[in-house]
């Protein structure tokens, strides 16, 4: 993942980037440093990084940081996020909406159920929303129409539900329903 | 619950966040007198310091879990599953997928089946009985029952064949956001409900797009939607006949329209040219399989030469009046 040079640059924290100069000031070409929860760091490309409106606020409130923490993220989705993201700048230096199209058909076919569900909190929280699209459109298309409990399996999710519950759940969409008929 | 505290912790963010920029403001202000920005600056290291301390006070350091992520999130995932699962499926997934499926926002776009009653098959409606312990739910009681569900957010609405007029004006009266409608007609039957259909279109004054199973009533549609639907940009009608009278209404009314969709029409050539030369701004065109002209043309092709999508193939003159006058009479 992290040895071809198009992946986010990944390393641990104790092997981190060289220091930033002190006194220097944002330059166009700046990197960002990235902190996962699990405490990767990932050095991005400014215009990478302000891909997320998270990260951009973060940056247009406190210009002098170089390390953000993302307490919310871990390390793959995270990877994930910015490979998408670095493809949406090439598309935004040259559009092609074709092109953007079938990248982004293939990032999600390509990736497993997890890594999709793993990334949509990640997608949400950094408020990428062009990929949150793809994303959101990718999970639900594979979870149309397949039962609640491979749905549930999908995302990891516990029913929470007791017998009694679900049974009135039913009763009570019938009570919905006929409350309508009557109209 | 979950969401209660979720948004509390959002709404004290988004004031931090204000409070941020305004001292940022500040921040920059007292800068302009700096000769240059400096990490040791102290109004910038305070806002940072506030900065993380609630960036670390908002966030919860454990890993979030699907049951409990932030409910618009949710909720645009689940409007995106299909009618089948958000009403067989999702409810029962657990409590929060249980709160989210009932809000108005997954209910925006409803894509019926095109047959939702058949004696020879399982449809959506046998499952929606079977699921909730209905007995005998009628075709347009369940029409209304996932319509009500959109509390008037519905902006994409595909009917089934052959909806009656009862919910037509329903939807007319409850989907005032209505931008794309569909309204496929079953060709063995008469599709005489759509009568209504002209006095309902005014209801719907931000219709954009209008695909309609036959052009029964056209002229009346399309006279209603020059009224009423300033942004309407796209229309389809399938099986259609487009005489002088159908042509003319299109070019006279909807002279701006941008997507045309005329697939499989019966068309005699000079109502195409009439089209083509009275409706300049076509981006997409489609008369493939019509019958009335040759798919090439070459007036045709010229006149459509700037539309970005022009699509006719398979198009061809009507000179089997007589193979048809047979099939006709041996039914």
């Amino acid at each position: 993942m992290s040895s071809s040079t198009d992946s986010p640059t990944l390393t641990t924290e104790t092997t981190q980037l060289s220091p930033q100069p002190d006194t220097e000031t944002a330059k166009p070409t700046k990197k960002i440093t990235l902190k996962s929860s699990d405490n990767q760091i990932f050095e991005v490309e400014e215009s990478v990084a302000m891909e997320f409106a998270t990260v951009k606020s973060f940056f247009e409130d406190s210009p002098s940081t170089d390390t953000v923490p993302l307490p919310n993220v871990t390390a793959k989705p995270l990877s994930q996020v910015i490979e998408f993201c670095k493809e949406q700048i090439k598309f935004k230096a040259n559009p092609d909406e074709a092109q953007k199209k079938k990248y982004n058909a293939e990032f999600v076919t390509e990736k497993s159920d997890k890594d999709l569900v793993d990334m949509i909190p990640v997608a949400n929280y950094l408020e990428i929303k062009d990929l949150l699209d793809v994303l959101n459109q990718a999970v639900a298309d594979r979870i149309e129409n397949k039962s609640v409990e491979y749905v549930r399996s999908f995302f990891g999710i516990d029913n929470d539900f007791t017998a009694e519950e679900e049974a009135a759940l039913r009763r009570e969409h019938a009570w919905a329903y006929e409350g309508v008929d009557e109209d | 619950m979950f969401f209660t505290l979720r948004t509390s912790a959002f709404n004290f963010l988004s004031i931090g966040y204000t409070i941020l920029i305004l001292s940022s403001t500040l921040a920059l202000r007292f800068l302009e007198f700096q000769p240059s920005e400096s990490h040791d600056d102290p109004v910038q290291v305070n806002v940072l310091r506030l900065k993380w301390h609630l960036n670390l006070d908002c966030v919860e350091m454990e890993e979030r879990k699907w049951e409990d992520l932030e409910f618009d999130c949710l909720v645009n995932v689940l409007g995106r599953v299909g009618m089948e699962s958000l009403l067989l499926h999702v409810p029962f997934v657990c409590r929060s997928w249980h709160e989210a499926s009932r809000s108005p926002s997954c209910w925006k776009h409803l894509v019926f089946p095109q047959d939702i009653h058949l004696t020879w098959d399982v449809t959506l409606i046998d499952k929606f009985e079977d699921y909730y312990e209905i007995h005998n739910c009628s075709e347009d009681a369940f029409i209304k029952f996932v319509v009500g569900r959109s509390h008037g957010n519905c902006t994409v609405l595909s009917l089934p064949n052959d909806c009656s007029e009862e919910v037509l004006k329903y939807i007319a009266d409850k989907c005032p956001a209505l931008i794309s409608l569909s309204l496929p007609a079953d060709h063995f039957l008469s599709s005489e409900s759509l009568s209504i259909l002209p006095t309902l279109i005014g209801k719907w004054e931000h219709l954009e797009n209008l695909w309609l199973g036959s052009s029964d009533y056209l002229v009346n549609i399309i006279t209603e939607i020059t009224l009423a639907c300033s942004k309407f940009s796209g229309l389809s009608v399938s099986s259609a006949t487009i005489r002088e009278e159908e042509a003319s209404a299109i070019v006279t009314n909807l002279p701006n329209i941008k997507s045309l969709i005329l697939r499989g029409a019966r068309m005699d050539l000079e109502n195409l040219v009439i089209i083509l030369q009275g409706c300049k701004n076509l981006v997409h065109l489609d008369v493939r399989d019509c019958r009335g002209f040759i798919s090439d043309d070459e007036r045709v092709l010229e006149l459509a030469s700037n539309i970005k999508t022009f699509m006719c193939e398979g198009s061809m003159l009507d000179d089997d009046e007589d193979n048809h006058q047979c099939f006709v009479n041996e039914y």
